[in-house]
């Protein structure tokens, strides 16, 4: 990224190239039709090309990136629908239960499992696909979505028991 | 640090050329916003130049009339005296300048400039290289 600021228009087309699979899948998990995704993929790329100046040194490109990409398809969400975000599971799961849902989740039938993270509110959704999919660090995702470390922590954990539970009973919007 | 995904989700499939499509909106985007830059950078440019040319003759001759013109000769003819009434030549100097011919031509000047370096950085920004 510093290469493009400093003039290196070559430097796009390969972050573009490079990043634009991980981004349509992400964003795809929100907005769940191609043409949807790829208008939302389009405009996170034009963002980075217009706001370029605003990717300071020392920075991370993937969580900005992401950052972008996410707002960009939460913006698209809220104008389609407001959405809600009213979570069902208390606050009281404990961080040696974390192992032992991620193992108990991960048994499950893939089709179910994507139908059950894709009817999560979005920021549970975005927490479980940004650690599980895209594999950034508990950091990185709170670069993403501009929360604090144990925000981002808290929002998993609870994302993975309400998915949980979800794939118990069904999905619970 | 990365990890192998925990949760196997069903893949999404990536529509063909889709990267390539945005290569090539990105690339017409940055190619209309440096045209508008050009544009905008020339008729400031005119539009500056064209006010600067009467403006600074207004300027020259509103000096040439005043007494300031007559004050810089005697600094630079006299500077024994000048240094000696340096605060009277200077609060007649300063009565007697044409602060607002001075301003205009300054800020006509200004605007010149910053529309010849948007012009130089427009043109100098190379677009997006795609490979064909």
């Amino acid at each position: 990224m510093e290469a493009y600021q400093k003039g290196d228009s070559a430097v796009l087309p390969l972050l573009i190239r490079r990043y634009f699979d991980a981004i349509y899948r992400y964003v795809y998990r929100f907005v769940r039709t191609p043409a949807a995704a790829e208008d939302i993929v389009q405009e996170t790329f034009i963002k980075v090309w217009k706001y370029s100046t605003r990717f300071k040194a020392g920075m991370t490109f993937k969580p900005w990136l992401y950052r972008i990409a996410h707002n960009t398809a939460i913006d698209y969400l809220r104008k389609k629908q407001p959405l809600s975000l009213e979570d069902t599971v208390e606050d009281t799961i404990a961080d040696d239960t974390v192992a032992l849902l991620e193992q108990s989740i991960a048994r499950e039938e893939q089709e179910r499992l994507t139908a059950a993270i894709e009817s999560l509110p979005e920021h549970y959704r975005a927490v479980i696909l940004l650690r599980n999919e895209e594999g950034l660090t508990f950091e990185a995702i709170g670069e993403v979505l501009g929360k604090s470390l144990n925000t981002v922590k808290s929002l998993y954990r609870r994302g993975l028991a309400l998915l949980k539970k979800n794939l118990e009973v069904g999905p619970q919007e | 640090m990365n990890k192998t995904p925990l949760l196997r989700l069903s893949p999404v499939p990536v529509p063909a050329g889709a990267a390539e499509r945005v290569i090539a909106v990105v690339e017409a985007r940055q190619k209309t916003s440096r045209l508008w830059r050009i544009r905008l950078a020339v008729s400031t440019g005119i539009v500056s130049l064209g006010g600067l040319v009467p403006v600074g003759i207004s300027l020259v001759r509103d000096i040439a009339s005043s007494h300031a013109g007559a004050y810089l000769s005697l600094v630079f003819s006299d500077t024994s005296i000048a240094l000696s009434y340096w605060k009277e030549i200077g609060a007649s100097l300063l009565e007697s300048v044409p602060f607002l011919a001075l301003t205009g031509t300054l800020a006509l000047l200004g605007l010149l400039l910053w529309s010849l370096r948007l012009a130089a950085r427009s043109i100098a920004t190379p677009l997006v290289i795609t490979n064909a």
